[in-house]
């Protein structure tokens, strides 16, 4: 039944990143001042969204660690940690590449750039402790409040536009959003095709940590037959 | 235009390495258990026979 949803996740998100490819390079108009640049956005911003999403899975999955001790809910955690290093690491080398042509500058220390920026950081560090710290128990308590506390910064991004003078561009506004109805599609679409990707990588990346303890226990097992 | 095509170049190139080095992961770990899990149990059956043996 799983290997059933991964493969029509797997299919689904192929097909919708291809129609978002088209949708990005042939269909979406240019944007007037910035010309064929701003295309990043598409991407871009389907990668913050994708990122943002990983985070609240840590988030929900450490809570959940924390409150039962299963290590199911810290191998969860640490899969969607993984692929939310991955976008936010994307969100930062994309952004850059379009504010050398929008800005002048690749990077400025402006309040969205640097919270994004505080974000890749911990989330860095909950990957780090997570291969570094020795005790197993030790590092899954240390990386589930890591990964609450790094999940608190999303709504710092997020608000950071409205709270701080920034350079940065407002998509979303009380106004509503600022752009045509075309290039919301192909943002929608690109957003979809990222999820969908999301969906596919997360039940594989969990495998992986699934096999990384079960190794560790084999390997545990071999000693004690062995010292017999 | 140059700009463009560097970020989706980037986009794409850091989403291919990342799924590559999970396939190859998973694909080695897969490998590893398999191995153990036969060598332990060939370990067993050579203990079962050198119980029946004695």
């Amino acid at each position: 039944m799983i290997e059933r949803i991964e493969k029509y996740l797997g299919i689904g998100a192929t097909v919708t990143m291809l129609i978002a490819i088209y949708m990005v390079f042939a269909w979406v108009p240019n944007e007037r001042i910035m010309g064929p640049v701003q295309k990043i956005f598409y991407f871009h911003v389907a990668s913050a969204w994708v990122s943002f999403f990983a985070f609240f899975v840590v988030f929900i999955t450490a809570l959940l660690y924390l409150r039962t001790r299963n290590p199911k809910w810290d191998m969860w955690s640490a899969a969607s940690a993984q692929i939310g290093l991955l976008f936010t690491s994307i969100v930062i080398i994309s952004g850059p590449i379009w504010g050398r042509s929008a800005w002048g500058a690749w990077w400025t220390w402006d309040p969205r750039l640097v919270t994004t920026l505080i974000l890749w950081f911990i989330y860095l560090g909950y990957v780090v402790i997570k291969a570094s710290v020795i005790d197993k128990e030790r590092a899954r308590k240390l990386a589930a409040i890591f990964g609450i506390i790094g999940f608190l910064d999303v709504p710092i991004i997020w608000f950071s536009v409205n709270w701080w003078n920034t350079i940065h561009p407002k998509v979303v506004s009380k106004a509503g959003i600022a752009i045509s109805s075309k290039m919301l599609a192909t943002l929608l679409v690109s957003i979809l095709a990222i999820t969908l990707f999301y969906g596919w990588m997360l039940p594989r990346l969990y495998r992986i940590e699934l096999l990384r303890e079960r190794l560790e226990f084999l390997k545990e097992q071999m000693k004690v037959t062995v010292r017999r | 235009m140059n700009y463009l095509m560097a970020g989706y170049t980037v986009i794409w190139l850091a989403i291919a390495l990342f799924v590559w080095k999970m396939g190859k992961d998973l694909n080695r770990l897969e490998a590893e258990a398999a191995r153990i899990e036969a060598r332990m149990a060939s370990g067993k059956r050579g203990e079962k026979a050198n119980a029946g043996g004695y």
